[in-house]
């Protein structure tokens, strides 16, 4: 297994005030990652520095991705790089479809034309599995779509666009139970020995299928704790406060 | 624009605000006027449309109608040189296409189109401006009206050259429980002009306007409105939306008037702008005139540069700044262009879009991204 992403005492400014404040993690291909930790720790923060939203200011640290430094890279170099980032809340694009959404974002990343037969095939065929109607790939992408449908749509780019590194920002928030599973079993397919996946949840269940190597609590903007998925059922018997004395 | 300069009024508000705020009128200078050479347009149509072409007036008194500018009105009304009326008889469905180019030969056309609609008809008309020449300016009327229960949609494309000034005034009276359906692209000219009223008299008449735009350069796209609404139950829905490059700049004047006795009318009007540079400009004025109590009235307005949570979006998925930005633009008159109807004049608009956008960005450094700067969005 080889390095795929390292994070290196990493501080984030948002608006002048620091969110993060000298976070290192290290993520080796083929490996699945779980972020934890209480609403407004800086879980978000992170993936958002990963992926290089300007909104998010890198005051120290660096950020590596297969050995190059992406710090300063803009973001559509990081997606080209193979990061992807699905959303916590989607945006929607009105005027374009998903299939030519994805279909140029696949074309864009790969910097390969995609051809539209065999690509409709395949995305049909990610479509099926993740029980979305084929009738989504006409319709503007995230017009109008519930929570659950945006939630899909935006795993149905990641199996697409085929990433090195899949960041789940609380992709599991606003699903049903039976969604979750579709998900979280699309994720796990689609995971093997040559991507990574790095998850922010709150919640188990999509973990029964994700099967996570590392489990990390991230409190006030640092990790205070890393451990085997065994750290879930702890933080979910005995919630955070354990670690809040960790942060100090 | 200079004092001493000479100047023509151009949309003037029905109900004219402040001075101070500079929104009344457009100033433009005179353009020099040519002599008028006839002129037939390329036509074709089918179902049960009659399109005839004429020399003169066959245009109606249109009593208080100002158009665009008095003047021009007067002489797209009077010393017309193409002349087009087109109509569907009571029951009657039909489509035509028009297209009126601009050329070195014809650098300036004075025309009138008259649309009339039987009961329960259906008539849509196809638009299309182009070309382009030295001094070109097109000062056109059209005029519609409908029976009872007609349908009539008119879905323009106007993709003049950066030499022509385009002046539309256009008139519509609508008949008890018809629909005029107006969907427009406003793509080129150095100026576009296009003035709008449509008499909401008869109950249940229903005015539908959406227009799409994108300016650069200097361009100035102007777009004003004027729906008087007297009949029972109207409905009056407009939207204008696109963007700005350069240093062009765009004015909307949307008017909706509720006279008394109108009630139960709806209106609502509204307007889109993405400032794609600090030196646009984007003014808009929509209005709400109300003289019945029974009535629903809805106007709202934006200008902003671009969204950054949809740009941070689109760039995570590979597409970089100038490629989102496009996508972004392309998101704000997707809706409208993907109304017009025509896949030919949709797939030409698109073309135009992108063709602008990229010519915004030659000015930087456009080789390291061009094969990014277009995705094949089709």
């Amino acid at each position: 297994m080889s390095e795929l992403l390292r994070v290196e005492g990493l501080h984030i400014a948002v608006d002048g005030k620091e969110i993060l404040k000298g976070l290192d993690l290290t993520i080796n291909t083929g490996e699945t990652h779980v972020i934890m930790g209480s609403n407004g720790a800086g879980k978000s923060t992170l993936f958002n520095a990963i992926m290089g939203n300007p909104k998010y200011v890198v005051t120290a640290g660096r950020i590596f991705f297969e050995g190059k430094d992406i710090t300063d890279a803009p973001v559509n170099e990081r997606a080209k790089a193979g990061i992807f980032m699905a959303f916590q809340q989607p945006i929607a694009v009105q005027g374009i479809s998903v299939e030519n959404f994805i279909r140029n974002a696949k074309s864009t990343v790969s910097g390969q034309q995609q051809r539209i037969m065999p690509f409709r095939r395949k995305l049909h065929a990610q479509m099926e599995q993740l029980k979305m109607d084929k009738s989504y790939a006409e319709r503007y992408v995230n017009d109008g779509f519930s929570g659950g449908e945006r939630k899909k749509t935006e795993i149905l780019q990641m199996c697409m666009l085929e990433p090195k590194l899949t960041m789940l920002d609380e992709i599991d928030s606003g699903l049903d139970v039976d969604a979750v599973r579709i998900v979280s079993e699309t994720v796990s397919q689609y995971h093997n020995e040559t991507n990574s996946i790095l998850v922010i949840t709150h919640h188990s269940e999509i973990l029964q299928h994700l099967k996570p190597d590392f489990v990390h609590v991230l409190i006030n903007g640092r990790i205070v704790k890393s451990g085997d998925a065994s750290l879930i059922q702890t933080i979910e018997a005995n919630g955070y406060e354990a670690f809040r004395g960790q942060a100090e | 624009m200079a004092k001493d300069k000479a100047v023509v009024q151009y949309n003037q508000l029905p109900r004219p605000t402040f001075r101070w705020m500079k929104v009344n009128h457009l100033d433009l200078e005179p353009l020099a006027q040519q002599s008028v050479l006839s002129y037939t347009p390329a036509e074709r149509h089918t179902g049960d449309a009659a399109v005839s072409f004429y020399t003169g007036r066959q245009v109606p008194e249109l009593g208080d109608f100002q158009g665009a500018n008095e003047k021009d009105l007067k002489k797209a009304l009077n010393e017309s040189n193409t002349g087009c009326a087109v109509t569907v008889g009571d029951g009657q469905k039909g489509t035509v296409w028009l297209d009126y180019t601009v050329s070195a030969a014809v650098p300036q056309i004075t025309g009138q189109l008259s649309i009339q609609a039987g009961d329960h008809s259906d008539l849509t008309v196809y638009l299309i401006f182009d070309g382009d020449a030295a001094g070109g300016y097109v000062n056109f009327l059209t005029y519609v009206k409908t029976g009872e229960q007609a349908h009539v949609k008119i879905s323009k494309v106007q993709l003049h050259g950066h030499h022509v000034r385009h002046v539309e005034h256009r008139y519509a009276d609508a008949g008890k429980e018809s629909t005029i359906d107006y969907v427009s692209a406003e793509i080129g000219a150095k100026a576009a002009i296009v003035y709008y009223k449509t008499d909401l008299m008869h109950d249940e008449s229903n005015f539908n306007s959406q227009a799409m735009y994108l300016g650069n350069d200097d361009q100035i796209v102007d777009f004003s409105y004027w729906v008087p609404t007297k009949g029972i139950k109207t409905n009056t829905d407009i939207l204008t939306t696109g963007a700005l490059l350069d240093t062009s700049k765009k004015y909307f004047r949307g008017t909706i008037d509720f006279l008394r006795g109108g009630k139960k009318a709806v209106g609502s009007e509204s307007d889109t702008c993405i400032l794609l540079s600090p030196n646009v400009h984007s003014i808009s004025v929509p209005l709400l005139l109300c003289k019945e109590d029974d009535v629903v009235g809805n106007h709202a307005s934006s200008a902003g540069q671009i969204d950054k949570d949809k740009l941070f979006y689109l760039m995570s998925r590979g597409f970089n700044e100038a490629g989102a930005q496009l996508i972004i633009v392309e998101s704000n008159i997707r809706p409208v262009i993907d109304k017009l109807g025509d896949t030919d004049l949709e797939n030409k608009v698109l073309q135009a879009v992108r063709e602008k956008m990229q010519f915004c960005y030659k000015k930087g450094d456009c080789h390291a991204k061009c094969t990014q700067r277009f995705p094949h969005l089709d």
